[in-house]
């Protein structure tokens, strides 16, 4: 079938648009709203809904404009062309006719129609939908549709080739039968199903298996437990043997250990005697040798205490000697004692008569010398008195008045220095000096301020000196003779000459004064008395002594003379100073001879002290040792004594050494070791013993059999019970593994069968893949229980993986489903004459542009089979490469009728569409171009600033009204330039970058 | 002196028989055991035998049921005559053995006094014969139990002309490796070496461990089993007699072999080259059973292959004698493969693509080199043509 050519009148927006088809490839362009879809849906109601109705289709189809809307459209079957007018609505009518047949009308009509596009059943916008691509419909599964046909498609795909016979009844029965036996005996996983005889059969096995084990471990601990009393039995006799012996051993030990126990006993007591024993004989030892020390140390003090005795003596006659020396030289110092006091005491009386001599001569000496100095005395006070009678004129006073005198004279020549002198030469007139009348020749000297008057009117002033000083040296000289005047009188001289006269004696008085004063000063007039005092006492003083010696001094002393006294005395001197040093010498004989009888005596007293010291000690040990003696007796009976007892020590020691030996040979050391042992060893030995009579018992407790039954019996049973357990497993399980084999090859042969069918219908849809994706690229689909199914697209490159139709993008299921229809169409419209139509209304929404222009292949190759490929679009630009007819529709006020139908009306219609205000295409779920890109773009932009640089996705888009593939791609293109970011949280959200 | 006697072995009284699944079956056969001892008794009378001897064996383990120990004294307590025995690998006498077990020695006394267990390596003498009996103490003894004959002191003793008889268990050096023993783990346990006992003065050696009757020198003898517990190995394997020995002291013994077996055990092979071998099967079986229930049993070996149908009339043949028998043993490595007319009508299905198909590849899996994949096959074919034809 091939459609031809569609008019339409009053149809919804249209008033009446006709449109006429291409044969092959038809392109229908046109903005929104501009009818397109209206079109396709005219003409396929034109086809499949009866024209008398008032249905919901019918109230929707009709125009503003008022008139029933009509559809008459040409189309070709197998050469024949049929003409249909259809007007809708209550009373609607149909004409029908074609080259071959008269007008048809009213049912009949509409039955004839059905009759040839095959219709049965409801009429519906569902007909023909393998063929017909409603506006949003593109990307179903289209296996519904293909199930659809499914009759037609078998009926034309087994004439292509697939000859198979389809399955029979009996196939299916057989199918499910097995199915169902499979599914009874297994589970979904795999395993056997409890109800199942392979099930019981698997739990008998196990059974088996558990009760196997349950015997041999009982067959086994009886073997075991006669192994073990097998063992026990015959090492019991020899442990017993050994136990035997070890006591034997034991009370051995015990012997030996008693007799240790009596000879250390005895040891002990042999020990004692021998120590007893030997104390006595070294007691007696000891004694003896103290006795013995005893004598000797007595003896050897007798040796040495004799000649101290002799020294003794010796010093004793020493002491005698010094004493009577030392008593001689006493005697002799005692008379050179007297002999010194009788020189002193002439000594004496020679000085002291000297004395009285000397003393006597002095006094007279000194009672001359006063009566001069008594005369001087005299002379002294007499000149005196007569200087006390001159005024008391000295050079000083000489020297002012002669200064005195000069003032006067130096006074006198100042005076008359001063003076001027007058002379009057000669005059004619009359002159007075000074109220006195000078004539000529005068001379007058002035000597004080005069005026000097000539005639009648000359008067002249003459001051001599310069002024007045004239009268001032007047009064010098009168006061320098009044001072002079003054100065004689005061001494009463008349002049100087008098004055020097008077100075003159009072010198001459002066000398004679101290010429006397000289003389009185020698003499020492002042020390005179008590120089007289002394003398007079000094001979008093020497009168008493010589009257207190009178008595001793023999009379030749007393008679000595005034001029002999001084030889007397110095021999008196001289004899005392001799009697001085025999004193002294005798007196110092006496000290040491004192001293060294002393010392002596000292001497003689210590010696005999010590050796009295030595005489006790001796006779202190003589004591002693008399004492010893008396108590162990002489020398004899100790030595008898001491033999005695040495004999008793060697003999008590000789028996302990034995014992001791006796006790060696016994070991006691290493007894209680042994006991030890052995106890130890009976011990462990016994232990052993009991272990095993135990393991006889439990052994004897195991192996005594109850009888009931025989555990080897049962061991054999077991394993057959296993062996048939397993036999018969194994057969259920072979029978149970051929049921699925048979279930399996079931569904494999199946699906082998199925894909027989549909291999031509595949490799239809994969040559027109192949357009869009490329060589190698395969479609699947399957026919199973009379549905397609499992429609796949295979792709080269994919790592032969398989994508399902529904898991394919939204674009791609468009494609897919575009391929199938195509292919489903070609198949089926070889049913009639090769061809069939196909209408594509907006069909490739998602699809990027890359794949219109492969699609445009498709579709081409499509057309190039036979098909009448009807594209519509409101882009038309897109399908520019598909080299179709071109219809475009204008929008609703200027379509009116003819719509333009060349080539240039593209370039129209793609600048129309900029026009476009609301750029709706974002609404509807087609992708952009790029400039239309461009200004979606900057519209998100712009919103996205607005919103304040950050939004959730979904808010933005709603706030934009934009679809969600639109804003996606949007907003996918945005964040790959960076114009904005993805941001956090749920939802998803962008923010506006920076950039 | 002349010694007339009964040398037998191998009762193995007790066993268990538990590859006989049905329980009467099993009885049946454990009863013939106890049974034969009687016929023995009977031999023994009728030949004026003065004493039994059994070496070895007499109970088949020493855990043996109290209901076996009653049964087996009340049977040879009938025999009348001395029965003396060793214990052999199955009974033997150590420690916590049936020999010891208290309610043996009461069942003997009470039951057996003609009883007599030797559990010592020393010569027995009797009033006509000397025996010197070599007891198994345990169950695998490593050293010769006759080793203490070798050296044995003739000289202190004085037996007179009394036949001097040895009395063992165990398997001789010259069957190698080989004992007749199923629970043995061969050669190395349990031996005997007759060679050196040959050149003693003994004048009979009785042995056991041999289940079948052999003739080991001129005097040595296996007696072998008085009744069958096992099918034969081989057709020189002569089991289910009993011997009576005459013996005179320095003479060659006379040996009678007398059949005492009841039970039959056959066993045979069949190879299936069509599916008329199925006849050959019957025709086999009905020779050698005839019309016997519970007297017989059968090891069956069966290799080849058979058709769908023919296989199933297998399964019924073997289900008849199944029942039967005492006990059916049966190898069946018959492979199941669709004869031609068979394969025909299930992969020749113009109406039934899937089952032509489904049939086709189970065929090809049945050739399959993995044997498990190709017999689950072979099973799902016959599963596949049995459901065919019934539905």
């Amino acid at each position: 079938m091939r459609l031809i050519s569609a008019i339409l009148r009053n149809y919804r927006l249209h008033r009446e648009l006709k449109v006429e088809f291409d044969p092959s490839r038809t392109l229908i362009g046109g903005d929104n709203e501009t009818g397109k879809s209206t079109l396709v849906e005219a003409i396929h109601r034109a086809l499949f809904l009866k024209a008398k109705g008032n249905t919901e289709s019918h109230r929707e189809m009709t125009s503003n404009n008022g008139g029933n809307p009509e559809v008459e459209l040409v189309f070709e079957i197998s050469g024949i062309k049929y003409n249909l007018i259809k007007r809708f609505g209550g009373s609607g009518t149909v004409s029908f006719s074609s080259d071959h047949r008269s007008v048809v009308t009213g049912p009949e009509a509409e039955a004839e129609l059905a009759s040839l596009l095959g219709v049965s059943g409801k009429s519906g916008q569902n007909q023909w939908a393998h063929l017909w691509v409603w506006q949003g419909k593109a990307g179903e599964n289209p296996s519904v549709y293909a199930s659809e046909k499914q009759i037609e498609l078998f009926q034309q795909l087994q004439k292509l080739g697939a000859a198979a016979v389809l399955q029979s009844d009996l196939d299916n029965r057989m199918s499910e039968g097995f199915a169902n036996i499979v599914d009874e005996i297994f589970t979904n996983s795999g395993k056997a199903k409890t109800a199942s005889e392979l099930y019981r059969s698997e739990t008998e096995l196990s059974d088996a298996e558990k009760a196997l084990q349950v015997a041999n471990a009982r067959m086994q601990k009886l073997e075991s437990a006669m192994q073990e009393m097998e063992l026990a039995k015959r090492e019991l006799p020899g442990i017993e043997k050994i136990q035997t012996d070890l006591q034997k051993e034991l009370t051995l030990l015990e012997i030996r250990e008693k007799e240790i126990v009596r000879l250390q006993k005895e040891e002990a007591a042999k020990l004692y005697d021998s120590r007893t024993a030997t104390e006595k004989y070294n007691e007696l030892a000891q004694v003896n040798k103290s006795i013995l020390k005893f004598d000797r140390d007595v003896q050897a003090m007798n040796n040495s205490l004799q000649p101290r005795i002799d020294q003794l003596s010796r010093l004793e006659s020493s002491r005698d000697a010094l004493k009577l020396e030392s008593d001689k030289a006493e005697k002799e110092y005692r008379e050179a004692v007297k002999d010194q006091q009788s020189a002193r005491l002439l000594y004496d009386f020679a000085q002291a008569k000297r004395q009285q001599f000397e003393s006597s001569e002095t006094l007279k000496k000194l009672k001359e010398k006063e009566k001069s100095i008594l005369k001087l005395s005299k002379e002294l006070a007499d000149t005196e008195e007569e200087l006390s009678r001159l005024p008391k004129i000295d050079k000083s006073f000489i020297k002012k008045l002669q200064g005195l005198e000069s003032a006067l004279s130096e006074a006198k020549a100042v005076l008359h220095g001063m003076a001027a002198g007058l002379t009057v030469i000669k005059t004619d007139q009359n002159l007075s000096a000074g109220g006195h009348s000078i004539k000529e020749g005068e001379k007058l000297i002035l000597t004080e301020d005069t005026e000097l008057k000539i005639g009648k009117v000359i008067l002249l002033r003459i001051t001599p000196g310069g002024g007045t000083s004239l009268s001032e040296a007047r009064q010098l000289e009168a006061d320098a003779q009044k001072s002079l005047d003054e100065k004689l009188n005061a001494v009463g001289v008349k002049g100087i000459q008098d004055a020097l006269q008077v100075m003159s004696s009072r010198d001459e008085l002066e000398s004679k004064i101290n010429s006397i004063s000289t003389k009185l000063s020698v003499m020492d007039a002042e020390q005179l008395a008590d120089e007289l005092k002394t003398a007079h006492h000094d001979f008093t003083a020497a009168e008493s002594r010589l009257e207190r010696m009178k008595n001793q001094i023999p009379a030749s002393g007393i008679a000595i003379k005034n001029d002999e006294i001084k030889e007397y005395e110095n021999n008196m001197r001289l004899e005392c100073s001799a009697s001085d040093k025999r004193e002294a010498a005798t007196r110092k004989q006496r000290d040491i001879k004192l001293e060294e009888w002393n010392s002596s005596t000292e001497n003689f007293t210590q010696t005999k002290l010590g050796i009295e010291e030595e005489i006790r000690n001796r006779d202190n040990l003589k004591a002693q040792l008399d004492l010893l003696i008396d108590t162990h007796g002489d020398n004899a009976i100790r030595t008898q004594k001491i033999v005695e007892a040495e004999s008793v020590r060697d003999n008590a020691e000789h028996t302990l050494k034995r014992t001791v030996e006796a006790i060696s040979v016994l070991q006691p050391d290493m007894l209680e070791l042994d006991k030890k042992r052995t106890t130890r060893a009976i011990q462990q030995n016994s232990d052993r013993q009991t272990e095993l009579q135990k393991q006889v018992f439990s052994a004897e407790v195991i192996l005594r059999s109850d009888g009931l039954e025989d555990p080897l019996e049962d061991l054999n049973k077991s394993d057959l019970k296993l062996k048939r357990a397993k036999d018969n497993w194994t057969g259920i399980n072979r029978k149970a593994q051929a049921f699925k084999m048979l279930d399996e090859l079931f569904q494999n042969e199946q699906r082998t069968l199925s894909d027989q069918y549909t291999k031509p219908l595949a490799e239809k849809i994969s040559g027109y893949l192949q357009c869009i994706f490329g060589a190698g690229t395969q479609a699947q689909i399957r026919f199973e229980d009379s549905e397609f199914s499992g429609l796949a697209l295979r792709r080269a490159g994919y790592s032969g993986n398989t994508f399902n139709f529904e898991k394919l993008s939204g674009g791609a299921k468009e494609q897919v489903a575009a391929a199938v229809r195509l292919a489903m169409a070609e198949v089926l419209a070889a049913e009639t004459d090769g061809c069939l139509p196909l209408v594509f209304d907006d069909a490739f929404a998602y699809s990027d542009p890359s794949r219109v222009a492969q699609l445009q292949r498709m579709l081409d190759l499509a057309a190039g089979k036979g098909l009448q490929i009807i594209v519509l679009s409101c882009n038309p630009v897109d399908y520019a490469g598909l080299g179709a007819h071109q219809i475009i529709l204008r929008d609703k006020q200027s379509a009116i009728s003819q719509p333009q139908t060349d080539n240039d009306s593209v370039n129209e219609n793609s600048s129309g569409f900029a026009s476009e205000s609301n750029l709706d295409f974002a609404q509807k779920n087609r992708i952009p171009t790029s400039l239309e890109e461009e200004e979606l773009k900057k519209q998100l932009i712009n919103r996205l600033t607005e919103m304040g640089g950050k939004a959730g996705n979904q808010t933005l888009r709603e706030s934009l009204g934009w679809e969600e593939a639109v804003y996606d791609s949007i907003k996918d293109g945005l964040i790959e330039t960076g114009s904005v970011l993805t941001g956090r949280g749920r939802g998803g959200s962008i923010i506006l970058s920076d950039l | 002196m002349k010694a007339t006697f009964i040398h037998t072995a191998d009762w193995q009284l007790g066993k268990p028989f538990a590859g006989v699944e049905d329980q009467l079956k099993r009885s049946i056969l454990q009863n013939e055991r106890m049974e034969v001892i009687r016929r023995i008794g009977n031999i023994a009378k009728e030949n004026n035998a003065s004493f039994v001897l059994v070496a070895g064996d007499l109970f088949d383990s020493s855990t043996a049921t109290k209901s076996t120990v009653s049964a087996a004294c009340s049977a040879i307590g009938s025999i009348g005559i001395p029965v003396y025995v060793i214990p052999g690998n199955h009974d033997h006498g150590g420690a916590g053995g049936i020999w010891e077990q208290e309610f043996y020695l009461r069942e003997q006394k009470e039951l057996a006094p003609n009883l007599h267990i030797l559990l010592k390596p020393e010569p027995v003498e009797l009033e006509n014969a000397v025996l010197f009996p070599c007891p198994l103490l345990r169950r695998h003894e490593s050293i010769d139990t006759t080793a203490w004959l070798r050296n044995f002191d003739f000289e202190g003793k004085s037996f007179g002309d009394k036949p001097m008889i040895i009395l063992a268990h165990g398997s001789i050096q010259s069957f190698g490796a080989f004992s007749d023993d199923e629970e043995s783990e061969g050669g190395a346990l349990n031996q005997i070496d007759v060679d050196q006992l040959q050149m003693k003065p003994f004048d009979y050696i009785a042995l056991g461990d041999w289940h079948g009757t052999k003739e080991v020198g001129e005097n040595v003898w296996y007696s072998g089993t008085p009744e069958l517990d096992r099918f034969p190995k081989g057709n020189e394997h002569k089991q289910g007699n009993t011997l009576v020995v005459s013996v005179t002291k320095g003479e060659k013994p006379e040996v009678k072999v007398v059949e005492t077996k009841n039970i039959e055990w056959h066993e045979f092979s069949i190879n299936f080259t069509d599916d008329l071998g199925l006849n050959y099967l019957n025709d086999e079986l009905k020779d050698r059973i005839g019309t016997n229930a519970n007297k017989d049993l059968v090891h069956l070996h069966l290799d080849g292959s058979l058709g769908l149908e023919a296989y199933s009339n297998l399964e019924i043949i073997l289900e008849s004698f199944k029942s039967r028998l005492i006990r059916l043993k049966l190898d069946n490595l018959t492979t199941i493969s669709p004869n031609s007319q068979e394969m025909e009508s299930l992969t020749q299905r113009a109406n039934d693509p899937l089952i032509s198909r489904v049939a086709t590849k189970l065929i090809e899996l049945s050739d399959s080199s993995d044997n498990d994949e190709a017999s689950v096959a072979r099973i799902a074919l016959r599963e596949l043509y049995i459901a065919c034809n019934t539905k």
